[in-house]
């Protein structure tokens, strides 16, 4: 598969991660490939010395009514990435702000030869961490011992197929639950037969400490810090299920 | 003249405006280069992010440093030893500073004949010239108008055989940060330093890490 471009998902926060990300995607991208960072604020501030090199979309329209409802502003700017893509066509790669991608992700995507006969996203980030010979797995959800539904989350850097895409924004965007847009996604594309893929092992780590959704919140897993790419598997979120 | 490397010379501190700087650099590199992280400190820390990209020396804790002018000092003679090491023309980079698109190319058009000179790829006085590039008559010695702030400097391997020992002697002696103590070796040895014109970088730093 061949990706067209690269689409940042940010806000302007403490720690600047998104430097190091990009950073980490210029050492890393084969070949040169537009990269867009779509901003959850009005303001350039801290992209503003990308501006020459990067297209930058700013968020004019602060809608006052969402200040306290985290969850909703980040879906939102998540569904501008999603419009984005569809926009730009072809396969674009999402990341969110806080990752490090691996050396060879990009020789690895150009590898990989997703179904044209189903809808699809492919995530460079593996939760389950299972082997395989295709360099992907499905990821399959399942109810745990307390009948929770067990779905993806984590798009730390998702590929869309541009149908599943379309799909995705329209229901997230008329999804009405105020909880986290990556565990919407993820339910969403289960209950709709979606597939859900994770490139094996992970190609993606994350590196953000604290949620910008949630100030002050600090991830409690190191494991998902540094260090991942060789002893990847996390826990997958229990938190979708009605 | 066509660069060989890039030295950046650095230190693990906050805000790590380093980020800023590689992402800047590598959007502006033409070509591919040789990148070199020279660390004011023995562990990786966030640098480690880099490990597979940039070639990265880390430092062990000198004795000889009670301060962080001096340590600074060290760790600069240090870019300095590796830029004569490696041989040829290398640009060395302080951590917080954004390169100018085309700036390589601007390089490249520059050929200076002397044997012994330095390049800085900052503009400190605001000149207009005819030529890419400008000299900086330093005419006095410390503490006034000596050439300083080393964000992007070139210096030609001639200069380079004994510079970190003469600048770490400045230096060491009266308590100067290396950039003074530079601009104070090149006043004794008639060294003559040229600024691009326009600049073609950029200071982001805020924070001085010698003077925390």
């Amino acid at each position: 598969m061949e990706i067209n471009s690269i689409i940042i998902c940010t806000v302007d926060r403490e720690p600047d991660y998104i430097h190091q990300n990009l950073a980490r995607l210029l050492f890393t991208l084969k070949d040169k490939k537009e990269i867009h960072i779509v901003v959850d604020g009005p303001s350039y501030r801290n992209y503003s010395i990308y501006k020459n090199f990067c297209k930058i979309y700013l968020n004019n329209k602060v809608d006052e009514s969402l200040k306290d409802h985290p969850f909703k502003k980040a879906k939102y700017n998540y569904i501008r990435c999603l419009q984005l893509s569809y926009h730009l066509g072809g396969f674009n790669l999402i990341l969110e702000d806080d990752v490090l991608l691996s050396s060879n992700w990009h020789e690895k995507i150009k590898e990989i030869e997703m179904p044209q006969d189903e809808e699809w996203i492919l995530s460079l980030n593996c939760i389950q961490g299972i082997e395989s010979s295709r360099g992907y797995e499905e990821f399959k959800s399942k109810r745990n011992s307390q009948g929770l539904l067990v779905t993806w989350c984590k798009p730390f850097g998702v590929i869309y197929k541009p149908s599943t895409l379309h799909f995705t924004a329209y229901s997230l965007e008329n999804y009405k639950r105020d909880i986290p847009h990556d565990i919407i996604v993820g339910g969403i594309l289960y209950e709709s037969g979606k597939k859900i893929y994770e490139c094996v092992p992970t190609l993606i780590e994350h590196i953000g400490k604290f949620s910008s959704i949630n100030k002050g919140m600090v991830w409690k897993t190191t494991k998902d810090n540094y260090g991942r790419f060789d002893h990847q598997c996390v826990h997958p979120c229990e938190l979708y299920g009605n | 003249m066509e660069i060989n490397s890039i030295i950046i010379c650095t230190v693990d501190r906050e805000p790590e405006y380093i980020h800023q700087t590689l992402v800047r650099l590598l959007f502006t590199l033409k070509e591919k280069k040789e990148i070199y992280l020279v660390v004011d400190g023995s562990s990786y820390k966030h640098f480690a992010a880099y490990k597979d990209y940039c070639k990265i020396y880390l430092n062990k804790v000198d004795g000889r440093c009670d301060n962080n002018v001096k340590k600074a000092a060290v760790n600069y003679a240090r870019c300095l030893t590796l830029s004569k090491n490696i041989g040829g023309f290398n640009l060395i980079l302080e951590d917080d500073v954004l390169l100018l698109p085309d700036w390589q190319d601007k390089l490249k058009s520059i050929d200076l004949e002397e044997e012994k000179w330095i390049l800085s790829l900052n503009n400190l006085q605001n000149v207009d010239s005819k030529k890419d590039y400008e000299e900086f008559v330093i005419t006095q010695e410390i503490p006034q108008r000596v050439w300083c702030q080393t964000f992007a400097t070139i210096y030609s391997p001639k200069v380079l055989e004994d510079l970190s020992e003469d600048m770490l002697t400045f230096s060491f002696y009266k308590n100067l940060p290396y950039d003074l103590a530079l601009g104070a070796v090149f006043f004794v040895k008639k060294y003559p330093v040229y600024e691009l014109v326009p600049s073609f970088v950029e200071h982001l730093g805020l924070k001085s890490h010698m003077t925390v």
